[in-house]
């Protein structure tokens, strides 16, 4: 037993009693490697293989599935804090670079998550990409993914966490594009891969500031000097704050750097799944969760900010998931908006609130969109236009689906219900009464594009093609094994209800060798459950009266379109032309200067000697000159192309305009330093 | 003090000349059939320049100075020239049955080479204006015509006028930045010019002697925007001058580039500091994002060796903002480094594309598809080099781009900083298109209609690639090795 010292907690200062976790703490490590090793199998075995390497992955997870619920049992019982490292390198004099591993809490709890959705999501693939093109090159990326999210979550320093962290961006980069044959694919992978490399460059600075200003990358370092109010850290900590924000923003989609999300729909559906639950777009909330000390202490100047950028995110982005028509896309939105509720909550000082979001939502995620493949491999479309009446003849897929909306729209006793509302009791209690209030109307818009697609995918009547059939039990067991933790996963959590001695969800999640308090009620705050649930119950009955009317006016209600509201969200808030607008906001003064000398001076030229020539062909031929003029026309017609034509350009194989940029730039350079000397 | 000359401190040079020579007597007296005998010649030449160079190494005598100190062979020269021998090695094996399957100008071909050796083995012992000068001219003038080998095809004579021309102007700059250098400080040799430099530094004048002197390299290294001519080039020329081109031609810019900042003006720091500052920003940014696009293999690796030219510049621009003497050293050796393990790697590479190019018979990076299955050890070679590139452990690019971090973090201000997370976000980026070729060749599926092993690899070019694969991995466990060379030239900084 060691004792590790636990500051302060709130306004007192108290001292928790935790293992190392004996030999499964020390050498956690193994789950970290595994992965990388499984990958190398999968690669040079995988073809030759029954399940094209699948089987491989699955056997590493179960594998890391058992460790982990080893060590949650342990640090139920005892508690596990324990950190291992080995040093790389030396980075210049006070500076290391070190590889680790990290068993606590909040690490224990998603190692399990990452492992054990994983391992469900994995044996689901099987089923579900059976047939298809380069099922081994799949299952091995697949791996990468998960491989990277354990590296990451498991990383003791910012080092690591940022190789799992463009670990986990290659993986998805090359996932999302897995069809690449249709461009549109690829280019869905590109925008994620891009909107991440913005928001990295955030996070990479702030690391940098980070061991520029401690002397080390190590979170528990970063954590106890923020405890401590390190004089040196607390002039920078606002900065580093804002900047590891910024890319956790990135990568857990935040508004308004949830543009890619929705696009990345264009991965398979199990790929989809596990980005949205255990995996990626977690990695933001649980960067923010792992550094909450320095945010709860010495960063509070900018939490009202990640506080309102977290609340128009869960509102705006739950909105678009009402207008919807790939299933998929709802989904997507509905991730997007979730991530909302945990950042919220996590900025607002809900350190638990927001983590246990994240694991409820893990579940039921998962659940529902592992659901959606199966409808989506049923009816061979990801348009609800196409479904309907789905209830009756594929009841495994209908009945799991049903408690995965529940459990998201937050209806008692499902798992989200217990998530949520302690977030609204969180918002409540620290005084942000406002968001309090759009996070209920945020409850109420979950529980209605809830509703809608529930509705339009199993009621009703089937309007697509063929006749669909239920899934094979490959890919149904994994449905039935979400649903059970999906549903009562969330009584792990219930405030003032304690499991014996060993206290619940809340104790756990604080095993770690420095956190700050946060609040959490000793008893349910039954008043504002009742509003959470009303506010759920009056969704889901909106959605009802307007998508579930007889089957008279089905075709009505599937057109039905809120007024005002419908225009708006159909163009995404205008979120992407934005985004076109700003890009071409800034490409425009290069691409006007760079049109600008193109057309003046280099066409300038090329002009002349078209109308020389021209001019020479008059005095030749004493008359009007076809091939003159022509070439004069031609030089024209070159001078007036678009800009875009122009950047495209750059390297035109033209060696005067290569000898012309080399000389500009030359004197370009003079010119600057001369003036700025 | 005196002319008096060592002939022991030249013996690596006059090796490369007389080699040469007897190359291109060889060339005269030899039948068609018997032409290979050059290729021997040429290789057992640049094989014996280093037995001069390791007695050098290992001899009591510390630096050796002549002609008034224009000329010194000391442990920075040193270095350097061994990497200058070794790479040129490498290129020569490498050649040997691309040019004979050409069955033309066999000859010429390693006369040509062997002067572009002897020239870049002079500028790391020049130490004033003029000798480097022509050092660098003797370097570039046999790559000029090189470049247009290929005189069949178009794209070859492309390549070579595109460099010569771009080269000449580049050197028209140089020589003018010079001058200007000559004429600001009234000296030549770079000892002196550092001295009579430090009253000049706001001078426009001398900025601008600084500034084209200092473009005049960035053009050697093709850094952006002095890049232009690059992919052109690389793609046009025969591969194994490509691959020379990217390597010891590189090399020897970033020589030239080395000597005049540390040596000859580090008083100027303020100036050459920031302009390549921006050189490796726009280096890293403009290249990667270039590579991720390319289709073709070579162009693609054409595009990396911007990049990394990038990379190399990043401890300039430390060096450059930061006034701590040991940054500045650190800065020094971490190019130093760089340099040689990239040498290494990108030559390594290439070797693959030219040894794999006889079987898959396309540039294109797609018919690469399905290499590592048919082709197990050239695909195996080919992850190996590509991923020392992307700078992956524990191959020996991580250490490149390790000290190149580590010096730019050591740098201690907001711009070396910045620089660093540039750099970083850059690394990924790279690691992308790297990555992309390795999965290609191991993971998409052959092509039907190859013909497994029809060109076996011959012995050259084989040992070409296990010795550049055994610098890669060796360096990667021991990156101490590099480390010992690049830590002796830091002398050269320190003055």
């Amino acid at each position: 037993m060691t004792n590790f010292l636990l500051a302060a907690a709130e306004e007192e200062v108290h001292e928790i009693v935790a293992g190392t976790g004996g030999f499964f703490g020390e050498y956690a490590w193994i789950m970290l490697v595994l992965p990388w090793i499984a990958v190398l199998g999968i690669i040079f075995f995988g073809k030759r293989m029954k399940y094209l390497g699948a089987e491989i992955a699955i056997a590493m997870l179960a594998f890391n599935t058992i460790w982990s619920t080893i060590l949650f049992v342990l640090n139920i019982t005892k508690g596990v804090v324990y950190e291992g490292a080995v040093v790389i390198a030396e980075i210049g004099s006070d500076l290391v670079f070190e590889l680790g591993w990290v068993v606590d809490g909040l690490s224990i709890m998603m190692y399990f998550v990452v492992s054990f959705v994983g391992l469900v999501i994995f044996i689901y693939a099987v089923g579900y990409m059976e047939g298809d093109v380069r099922v081994t090159w799949f299952f091995a990326a697949f791996t990468i993914f998960a491989g990277s999210m354990l590296v990451l979550v498991g990383a003791p320093n910012l080092v690591q966490l940022i190789i799992g962290w463009e670990g986990v961006g290659l993986a998805s980069y090359l996932l999302i594009g897995h069809y690449w044959e249709k461009k549109e694919n690829s280019s869905a992978g590109m925008k994620a891969f891009y909107t991440n490399k913005v928001a990295d460059v955030g996070l990479i600075i702030g690391a940098i500031m980070v061991g520029a200003t401690l002397g080390t990358f190590r979170f528990s370092e970063l954590s106890r000097a923020a405890v401590e109010h390190a004089d040196d850290l607390a002039l920078v900590a606002g900065m580093i704050g804002a900047l590891l924000f910024f890319g956790a923003m990135g990568k857990s989609a935040q508004f308004p750097f949830h543009i890619w999300l929705p696009d990345a729909m264009a991965g398979p559906t199990p790929v989809s799944a596990l980005m949205h639950a255990a995996t990626m777009v977690t990695a933001g909330v649980y960067l923010m969760a792992r550094t909450f000390p320095l945010y709860q202490n010495l960063a509070e100047d900018i939490r009202p900010w990640m506080v309102a950028i977290g609340a128009i995110t869960l509102f705006a982005m739950g909105l678009l998931a009402l207008v919807a028509n790939d299933i998929k896309k709802v989904l997507a939105y509905s991730t997007v908006s979730q991530l909302g509720y945990m950042m919220t909550a996590v900025a607002a000082g809900g350190y638990t609130a927001g983590v246990f979001h994240l694991f409820t939502h893990a579940f039921f995620k998962a659940l529902l969109f592992l659901g959606a493949g199966s409808v989506i491999h049923a009816v061979h479309s990801n348009n609800m236009s196409d479904m309907g009446g789905l209830r009756k003849v594929m009841p495994r897929t209908y009945w799991t689906f049903l408690i995965g909306s529940l459990a998201l729209a937050g209806i008692l006793p499902f798992a989200g219900f217990w998530s949520k509302d302690e977030i609204l009791v969180t918002l409540g209690h620290e005084g942000y009464t406002a968001v309090m209030w759009i996070a209920i109307a945020g409850a109420f818009v979950t529980a209605f594009y809830m509703t809608r697609a529930v509705t339009l995918t199993f009621w009703g009547t089937y309007k697509g093609h063929g006749h669909p059939h239920e899934s094979k039990p490959i890919m149904t067991v994994p449905l039935i094994t979400l649903a059970v933790p999906a549903a009562i996963i969330g009584l792990l959590n219930i405030p003032g209800v304690e499991f014996g001695n060993t206290g619940n969800f809340t104790t756990w999640l604080g095993m770690r060798e420095v956190v700050m308090g946060d609040h959490h009620a000793s008893a349910p705050d039954w008043g504002m459950a009742a509003i959470g649930l009303g506010a759920a119950v009056l969704g889901i009955l909106a959605g009802l009266a307007l998508y579930a009317r007889d089957r008279a006016t089905q075709q009505e209600r599937d057109e039905f379109e809120i007024p005002v509201l419908y225009p708006l969200l159909r163009r995404k808030y205008y979120m992407d032309d934005a985004a076109l607008g700003l890009v071409w906001l800034i490409k425009a003064p290069f691409a006007n200067a760079i049109n600008w000398i193109n057309d003046y001076i280099i066409d300038g030229m090329v002009n002349t000697v078209g109308f020389v020539t021209s001019g020479l062909a008059h005095l030749v031929y004493g008359g009007l000159d076809q091939r003159g003029i022509d070439l004069g026309f031609n030089a024209m017609a070159y001078g007036s192309g678009g800009s875009g034509e122009r950047l495209r350009r750059l390297q035109t194989g033209q060696l005067q305009q290569y000898a012309s940029v080399f000389v500009g730039a030359a004197v370009m350079f003079v010119i600057g330093f001369v003036l700025f000397r | 003090m005196g002319y008096d000359i060592d002939y022991l401190a030249l013996a690596p040079e006059i090796t490369l000349a007389v080699t040469a020579m007897v190359v291109l007597s060889l060339d005269l007296v030899l039948t068609r059939k018997n032409k290979y005998w050059t290729a021997i010649a040429a290789v057992l030449g640049v094989g014996f320049a280093a037995f001069p160079l390791i007695t050098l190494a290992v001899s009591d005598v510390g630096a050796r100075s002549m002609f008034d100190g224009s000329y010194v062979v000391d442990d920075f020269a040193l270095v350097l020239k061994g990497l200058f021998v070794a790479a040129g090695y490498l290129v020569l094996l490498m050649s040997v049955q691309y040019i004979e399957s050409d069955r033309y100008y066999q000859g010429e071909y390693y006369f040509l080479v062997l002067m572009s050796i002897l020239g870049s083995v002079v500028m790391a012992s020049a130490r004033d204006l003029i000798i480097l000068f022509i050092g660098l001219e003797l370097v570039s003038g046999p790559l000029f015509l090189l470049a247009g080998w290929r005189k069949g095809d178009s794209r070859s004579n492309e390549a070579s006028l595109k460099y010569f021309l771009l080269g000449v102007l580049s050197a028209a700059i140089m020589l003018y930045g010079m001058s200007l250098l000559y004429g600001a400080t009234g000296e030549v040799t770079f000892d002196g010019i550092r001295e009579a430099s430090a009253g000049l530094v706001g001078e426009p004048l001398f900025i601008v002697a600084v500034l084209f002197v200092v473009i005049g390299f960035a053009f050697k290294v093709s850094a952006v925007p002095f890049h232009f001519w690059a992919p052109d080039t690389y793609e046009g020329a025969p591969t194994p001058i490509t691959a020379y081109l990217s390597v010891s031609s590189k090399a020897a810019g970033f020589v030239g580039l080395l000597i005049i900042t540390y040596r000859a003006l580090p008083e100027a720091s303020a100036v050459w500091g920031p302009a390549l500052w921006i050189m490796a920003v726009l280096s890293m940014t403009v290249a990667n994002l270039t590579a991720l696009r390319q289709q073709n293999i070579v162009r693609l690796l054409a595009y990396s060796s911007i990049a990394q030219a990038g990379f190399m510049l990043v401890p300039f621009a430390v060096a450059g903002v930061s006034n701590d003497p040991d940054a500045l050293e650190a800065a020094f050796a971490a190019t130093i480094t760089y340099l040689i393990i990239y040498a290494f790697m990108n030559l390594g590479a290439f070797a693959v594309v030219i040894a794999g190019a006889r079987r898959t018979r396309t540039g294109d990076i797609d018919g690469w598809a399905g290499f590592g299955r048919y082709s197990p050890g050239l695909g195996f070679l080919a992850a190996v080099f590509f991923f020392s590139l992307a700078g992956i452990p524990p191959l020996a690019g991580w250490y490149a781009k390790f000290v190149m971090f580590s010096s730019a973090l050591g740098g201690g201000s907001v711009w070396t900083g910045l620089l660093a997370a540039i750099a970083a976000v850059n690394a990924v980026i790279a690691f992308y298109y790297y990555a992309r070729v390795v999965k290609t060749i191991w993971m998409d599926e052959a092509p039907e209609m190859i013909e497994v092993d029809d060109q076996p690899v011959i012995g050259s070019l084989r040992l070409a690639l296990v010795l550049s694969a055994a610098v890669v991995f060796v360096a990667g466990f021991f990156p101490d090795l590099i480390n010992f060379f690049s830590q002796t030239t830091k002398l050269l900084a320190a003055g």
